[in-house]
C-alpha cells in the first residue's frame, strides 16, 4: 500500500465517510443479501417447525408443479399484461406532470399543486379502495354523471373489460405525484443558463422543454425506467387484493396475488418461492437486456 | 447524476429479489414467568379480537384485562391479532416463533401452521388435563373432545372454546318494512320474492328514491350471506352423500337452480348489484342507511345494535326501524337452512410445547370453568362497574353506557372470554331484557341449521396448496368465479356449471371424492 493511499484511508474525512455508508451496507447485507439463501427452499420441502437446513431436498419438484399448474399461462400473461400497461401509462404520466409543473411561473401555486398531488400516496390502500369502490360503483358518482350523458352504467372494477384500465388509472392517481418528485429534482438540477440562452435564440417555451429540458433529465429517465421493466412482473399486491373479485379473476389474477393465496393462506412457501423466483429471473434477464440495449442505443446504463 | 443514480439503481435492483426470510428458530422463554411462584403466573393469549369493538383498542392495562388477572390470580396478556388476516398474521409468529402461551386457532391441524401436531410444536395436553383440568373434562362435551379439530391418534392437542349455542345464523328483517307493507313474516322463496318486489317498488326508507333499497343484502363474503341455496337442497361449502359417494354439493346438478335463483335476483334487482365487490363495512354501513330490506345475520348481533334500543342509534333517520329475527327460507320441498351442523367448537387453545409451566394454563382455564367469580366476569363484567349486587341479585343493565359503549360487553362476554361465547350463557339471558326475543332467536338458527355427511371430517390432503377447487364460497375459487359470472350474466349456466365440474374434477376433485369417501366409510364403522 503506497504511504499516499495509506494516509488518503486514514485520514479523517474518508474515515467518517466510511463511518456515514457503514449502517447502509449493514443493512443492505442484512436485509437484502442474507435473506437470498432463503431461496433455498424452494428447492426443498419447506416446513415452518422444521425450519429451514432440516427441510428435505425435493430438487426441482416445486418449480415442474409450476409449470404444470393449469392456470400458469394465463396468470403468466396477466402479469406480463399489467406490467406492460403500467410501465406504458404509468411511466410517462409522472414524467409529463413534473414537466409541465415545471413550467409554473407561480412559485406558490407550483408548490400547492405539486403537495396536493403527492397527497393520495399517503394513503393506505384501504382507504383509497373504499373511495374509489364508492366513486366507481354501479351506481356510483362516475356512473351517474355518465348517466346525465345517457351513457350506460359500467361496472368499472366488476367487468373484465375495463377492469385493467381502472386499475391502472387508480395506480397512477395515487403515485403520480410521488413519482413527480424524482423528476422535478431532476429539472431543478439544470443549468440555467440553458434556457437564457435559448431564449436570447427565440425558442419557444415548448421547444425549450423538448430540447433542454428533457434531454437533460433523459439519464434519470432511462435509469428509471429501467428498474421499472425489471419490475415487470410485480403487481401492486395491496392494491390488488383490494380490487380483485370473482369477476374479473380471469384477467386480474397475478404472481403476486396467486402467491398470496397459496403460499402466506394455504403456507406452501416452498412452493411459492419457486414461482417468486421465477419471476426475479425473468426480471434479470429483463434487466440485462434492455440495460445493454439502452447502452448501446442511448448510451445510458445502470452499470 | 448518472453515477449516484446507477447506485441507487443498484440497491433497487437487489430490493427487488424478494424472498421469503427463514426465522425457523424460536426465541425461547421469553414470555416465561418464575417457575416456582404458581400465583402472578404470567399467561400470553394470542388471539383475534373478532372484530369486537371494544377488544379492537383495548391496551395491555385494560380494566377488564386486570380484572381478570385479579380473580384468577394469574398476571393475563391479552394479544388481539386483526381478525380479517388473522390466518396470515398467525403463520407469520409461527414462522417467527413469536407466540403465545396460549394461542387460538381454528383446528390443530390448520394450514396455518401446517405440520405443526407431527412437528411436535403443540403440547400433548391429555395428561395435564387429566392431572389439573378436572372441571374441563366435566364442563366441556365428549363430542368438542374427540373432533378432530382437537384430537389426532388419541392424543389431545387442543382445548376447544365452545359456540355457546348450538347454532346462531338467522334472516334478520326490516320488521317496520314488512309491516308498512302489510305482510306477514315471509316463509317460503315465494314469501321473499314478493317482499323484495315490493321494497323494489316503494321507497322504503322515504328517502324520495324508490331505487335505493333491496330485499336483500350480500357483500364479497357470500358465505356469510347466502340464505337461499340450501332452499334448493345444495349449500356450497358441505358434503354429502351421493350414490355412495361423499361428494360436495357444489357440484350437484341442483347447484344449477340455485345459481339460476340468485340470477333471478341480480336480474331483477332484489339484491345490491355490486355483491362481489361490496365488503362487509360499506354492507353494514348500507343496512344502516335503510337500503337492505334482509340479510343474513348471527343471533347475537341484534343485542349489538338491532334490538328495540340499538335500532335506534343504528339506523340512520329512522326512528321507527324494527328488526326481526327469522328462519330460512324454504324451497318446494321444505328444505331450507342457514349454517351447518358443527362439532360445537368456535376455535380451539393450542399451547406450544415450549411454554414454561403448561399445568398453569391448565390451571388457569380450569378455574375459568369452574369458579363462581369467573361465570359473573364472562356474564356481566367487573363488579361495581358493569354490574352491581345487592342482597345476592345482580342488577345488570346492557343498555347502560358502560355496557353499551363500543360494545363494551363483548369485552368479558366474547374476547376474553376463555370458554366459550358467552353471549347466551344462561347468567347473560337471565338478565336480559331481550330475552325471549334471544330465547326465541337461538330456537330458530337451532332450527335452520343444516344437516350434513361431512360432519367431523378433518381438513382434508387433496385439498392442500390447491386454493382453486375449494368447495365453498372462498375467494379466488372456480366455484365462487363460476357463480359470479352467471350471476352477472357474463356466461351461462349450463354451459358454464358444467365446464366447471369437469374442470373441478380434472384438477384433484375426483381426489377429493375419493378422500373424503374414504375418511366417511371408516369413520361410520367404529
Amino acid at each position: 500500500m503506497s504511504p499516499q493511499l495509506r494516509k488518503h484511508i486514514y485520514s479523517k474525512d474518508a474515515l467518517q465517510v466510511l463511518l456515514i455508508a457503514l449502517p447502509g451496507l449493514v443493512a443492505i447485507l442484512l436485509f437484502k443479501y442474507v435473506p437470498l439463501a432463503g431461496n433455498m427452499i424452494a428447492f426443498k420441502n419447506y416446513n415452518l417447525f422444521q425450519g429451514v437446513w432440516q427441510s428435505d431436498w425435493v430438487g426441482l419438484d416445486h418449480f415442474r408443479r409450476m409449470f404444470a399448474f393449469e392456470d400458469f399461462g394465463k396468470i403468466f400473461w396477466n402479469s406480463v399484461r399489467l406490467g406492460l400497461y403500467s410501465i406504458l401509462f404509468g411511466f410517462p404520466a409522472p414524467l409529463i406532470l413534473a414537466l409541465l409543473l415545471n413550467e409554473m411561473r407561480l412559485a406558490w401555486f407550483k408548490r400547492s399543486v405539486q403537495t396536493l398531488l403527492y397527497l393520495p400516496h399517503f394513503l393506505s390502500w384501504v382507504i383509497v379502495g373504499g373511495i374509489f369502490f364508492n366513486l366507481l360503483d354501479v351506481k356510483g358518482f362516475v356512473n351517474k354523471l355518465l348517466g346525465g350523458w345517457g351513457v350506460a352504467a359500467i361496472d368499472f372494477i366488476g367487468n373484465p373489460d375495463t377492469f385493467i384500465g381502472t386499475i391502472i388509472a387508480i395506480g397512477i392517481w395515487k403515485e403520480v405525484g410521488w413519482g413527480m418528485i424524482i423528476y422535478l429534482a431532476a429539472l431543478a438540477g439544470v443549468n440555467p443558463n440553458l434556457y437564457e440562452a435559448a431564449m436570447v435564440d427565440g425558442a419557444s417555451r415548448l421547444k425549450q422543454m423538448l430540447h433542454i429540458s428533457l434531454p437533460s433529465i433523459m439519464p434519470a429517465i432511462v435509469v428509471l425506467l429501467l428498474l421499472r421493466i425489471g419490475n415487470l412482473l410485480d403487481a401492486n399486491i395491496e392494491q390488488m387484493l383490494i380490487f380483485l373479485n370473482p369477476l374479473v379473476r380471469d384477467v386480474g389474477e397475478v404472481f403476486d396475488t396467486y402467491i398470496y393465496r397459496v403460499g402466506l393462506l394455504g403456507s406452501q412457501f416452498s412452493y411459492t418461492t419457486a414461482i417468486g423466483i421465477f419471476k426475479s429471473v425473468i426480471g434479470l434477464v429483463l434487466i440485462m437486456g434492455v440495460n445493454t440495449l439502452s447502452k448501446r442505443t442511448t448510451g445510458e446504463s445502470i452499470y | 447524476m448518472k453515477k449516484k443514480l446507477g447506485m441507487l439503481a443498484l440497491t433497487t435492483v437487489f430490493a427487488t429479489v424478494t424472498v421469503l426470510a427463514d426465522c425457523g428458530k424460536t426465541d425461547e422463554g421469553k414470555e416465561g414467568g418464575s417457575a416456582t411462584a404458581p400465583t402472578n403466573h404470567k399467561i400470553h393469549v394470542l388471539l383475534s379480537h373478532a372484530e369486537a369493538a371494544y377488544a379492537k383498542q383495548a391496551k395491555d392495562d385494560d380494566p377488564y384485562i386486570k380484572e381478570l388477572s385479579k380473580l384468577s390470580g394469574y398476571n393475563l396478556k391479552f394479544e388481539f391479532l386483526g381478525h380479517a388476516d388473522y390466518s396470515q398474521q398467525l403463520s407469520l409468529r409461527f414462522a417467527s416463533g413469536e407466540l403465545g402461551d396460549l394461542i387460538r386457532t381454528p383446528e390443530i391441524s390448520s394450514t396455518i401452521h401446517t405440520g405443526a401436531v407431527d412437528q411436535g410444536v403443540f403440547l400433548d395436553l391429555k395428561p395435564l388435563i387429566d392431572k389439573y383440568g378436572p372441571n374441563l373434562k366435566k364442563k366441556i362435551p365428549e363430542t368438542a373432545w374427540n373432533s378432530p379439530r382437537v384430537s389426532q391418534n388419541g392424543k389431545i392437542y387442543g382445548i376447544p372454546v365452545l359456540s355457546g349455542v348450538p347454532a346462531d345464523r338467522v334472516v334478520f328483517i326490516r320488521q317496520d318494512w314488512l309491516d308498512k307493507l302489510k305482510l306477514s313474516t315471509p316463509k317460503t322463496i315465494d314469501d321473499y320474492l314478493n317482499y323484495f318486489e315490493l321494497v323494489k317498488k316503494e321507497d322504503m326508507n322515504g328517502n324520495g328514491d324508490p331505487n335505493d333499497e333491496y330485499g336483500i343484502g350480500m357483500f364479497d363474503g357470500i358465505a356469510w350471506t347466502d340464505i337461499f341455496s340450501s332452499a334448493f337442497g345444495v349449500t356450497p361449502g358441505l358434503y354429502n352423500i351421493r350414490n355412495g359417494q361423499l361428494t360436495p354439493d357444489i357440484i350437484d346438478p341442483k347447484m344449477k337452480d340455485a345459481i339460476t335463483f340468485y340470477k333471478k335476483l341480480y336480474d331483477s334487482g332484489y339484491v345490491n348489484p355490486n355483491l362481489f365487490t361490496r365488503k362487509e363495512a360499506e354492507h353494514n354501513a348500507a343496512i344502516a342507511k335503510g337500503e337492505i330490506g334482509s340479510w343474513e345475520a348471527a343471533v347475537y348481533q341484534y343485542t349489538a345494535g338491532y334490538n328495540a334500543e340499538g335500532a335506534k342509534k343504528t339506523f340512520v333517520n329512522q326512528p321507527t326501524a324494527a328488526v326481526s329475527m327469522n328462519a330460512a327460507p324454504k324451497g318446494a320441498d321444505g328444505k331450507g337452512g342457514l349454517g351447518a351442523q358443527g362439532d360445537g367448537i368456535y376455535f380451539v387453545w393450542v399451547i406450544p410445547s415450549k411454554t414454561k409451566n403448561p399445568e398453569e394454563i391448565i390451571k388457569f382455564l380450569d378455574w375459568a370453568w369452574s369458579d363462581e367469580t369467573a361465570d359473573k366476569f364472562f356474564a356481566y363484567g367487573i363488579k361495581g362497574q358493569n354490574y352491581s349486587e345487592e342482597s345476592g341479585n345482580v342488577k345488570y343493565d346492557m343498555a347502560a353506557s358502560v355496557n353499551a359503549d363500543k360494545n363494551a360487553f363483548q369485552m368479558y362476554q366474547l374476547s376474553l372470554n376463555v370458554r366459550e361465547i358467552g353471549f347466551a350463557s344462561p347468567l347473560v339471558l337471565k338478565a336480559m331484557p331481550d330475552a325471549n326475543m334471544m330465547i326465541k332467536g337461538y330456537d330458530t338458527a337451532k332450527a335452520n341449521l343444516i344437516k350434513h355427511d361431512g360432519l367431523y371430517m378433518p381438513r382434508l390432503k387433496s385439498l392442500e396448496g390447491k386454493p382453486e377447487i375449494a368447495i365453498g364460497f372462498g375467494v379466488g375459487n372456480l366455484f365462487t368465479d363460476m357463480f359470479a359470472k352467471v350471476v352477472t350474466g357474463a356466461e351461462p349456466i349450463d354451459t358454464a356449471f358444467d365446464k366447471f365440474v369437469a374442470d373441478w374434477k380434472k384438477r384433484g376433485g375426483d381426489e377429493v371424492i375419493k378422500e373424503a369417501t374414504e375418511w366417511y366409510n371408516s369413520f361410520n364403522k367404529k
